[in-house]
């Protein structure tokens, strides 16, 4: 009996997933995403603290 | 929130190179700000906070200070509107072709989505913190710079930053109206004062940039009429500023200091104009001069004073203003009896 030959391709050598450019790219994607997030949680902060100073003391005396 | 044509920044410098041409370059953050023209929204929250101090009224800080976020982000969603729209001659004029949507560097859908997002945001929380009436105002202005100005006035007539200047000048009318709920006299006054400095500071500056303007097609006073006519007329809208800015001595709205900042730089401005009236500034240049947009020829030397002088001239009046309402100098009192422009 002879032994059937491994028929599987060699593995390619692990290629790194981006190049020089790619990563440039992928900094500036994140970099554009963390300013995205942190302008809607500036967004949010900013109508939260406008609805408390437009309210006032009024939350207190609103009758129940 | 008129594009006063500021000098190129960092950002407006022209980012091509044999490496990156020809090739998509990933929008930066920065590339975003620089769609909302930061220089321009700086000019607007000065003097749309010179506006909501002399205003008078009682505000709450916080309200004030969201008040003038929103006119500043109102003026960057014009500008980024602008950007939008005006991609096709920014990429042909030497001082805009390293704006971030004629460079390729962000695509004219996302800047069209910023300005929108961002004159919604800002009307809406302007309406919502302060008042209707400032955001109506608010809401007005960015229409006005983006559709009247940018995609009528801008092309097709060389009165474009005479009427389109009503933008710029609106800021200090909507800071007023933030705090008060109502535009008196004193806060249309202020409006005029930055309406009628427009089209000398304008055109002075592009009196030694018309070949730019020229070669994208925009009619620019200097490319329509040609230098003389605009050298004259910068000259009659000199001598119609200057009695403007002397107004707010007369209704009370500026004291002393205001009387003297604007007498004496309004007979300075006069005599720059005067200089560049009887200049030759503008005319054909030598083409034996390859020289860059901004080295000044000699014959330009005279703009280039006006132009620098007049943006000093507005600070100064503006500044003197928000100095005396800040600490409470009292008006003029010699014309005290002409006060009541405040209600």
């Amino acid at each position: 009996m002879t032994k059937t030959p491994d028929t599987k391709p060699p593995l390619a050598p692990i290629q790194p997933r981006m190049g020089p450019e790619g990563t440039e790219q992928a900094k500036a994607r994140n970099m554009r995403n963390i300013v995205l997030g942190l302008s809607l949680v500036g967004f949010v902060i900013l109508i939260f603290v406008v609805t408390l100073v437009k309210l006032g003391g009024n939350i207190a005396n609103r009758p129940f | 929130m008129t594009d006063l044509s500021a000098p190129l920044s960092a950002s407006e410098i022209p980012a091509e190179s044999p490496e990156t041409a020809g090739r998509e370059q990933m929008a930066r953050w920065q590339d975003f700000l620089a769609l909302m023209k930061p220089r321009v929204m700086s000019l607007v929250v000065f003097t749309a906070l010179t506006g909501l101090v002399c205003a008078g009224g009682k505000i709450n800080p916080i309200i004030a200070a969201v008040a003038v976020f929103c006119i500043a982000v109102g003026a960057g969603a014009s500008g980024a509107l602008n950007m939008w729209y005006d991609a096709d001659i920014d990429a042909q004029m030497r001082r805009t072709r390293g704006r971030p949507v004629p460079a390729g560097r962000v695509q004219p859908a996302d800047a069209l989505t910023l300005g929108m997002v961002m004159s919604l945001f800002s009307v809406m929380l302007m309406g919502m913190a302060t008042n209707w009436l400032a955001a109506g105002l608010l809401a007005f202005t960015i229409l006005f710079y983006a559709v009247i100005y940018t995609v009528w006035l801008k092309r097709s007539t060389p009165q474009n930053i005479v009427i389109g200047g009503l933008a710029g000048a609106l800021p200090p009318v909507i800071g007023w109206a933030a705090v008060s709920g109502t535009t008196p006299i004193n806060a249309w006054l202020l409006c005029a004062i930055i309406f009628m400095w427009t089209p000398p500071h304008f055109w002075a500056l592009s009196l030694y940039t018309s070949e730019d303007y020229a070669k994208a097609g925009v009619p620019m006073m200097p490319v329509a009429k040609g230098a003389k006519s605009t050298r004259l007329q910068i000259l009659v809208y000199s001598l119609l500023l200057v009695p403007v800015c002397l107004m707010p001595v007369v209704t009370g709205l500026g004291g002393v200091a205001y009387l003297a900042v604007s007498g004496l730089g309004g007979a300075v401005f006069l005599l720059l104009a005067v200089r560049l009236f009887l200049s030759r500034a503008g005319d054909a240049a030598d083409p034996r001069m390859d020289a860059g947009l901004y080295d000044v020829r000699a014959a330009a030397k005279d703009a280039r004073n006006l132009f620098a002088f007049s943006i000093l001239y507005l600070f100064l009046m503006f500044a003197a203003l928000l100095a005396e309402h800040m600490f409470g100098i009292k008006p003029f009192a010699a014309l005290s009896f002409l006060q009541g422009f405040n209600r």
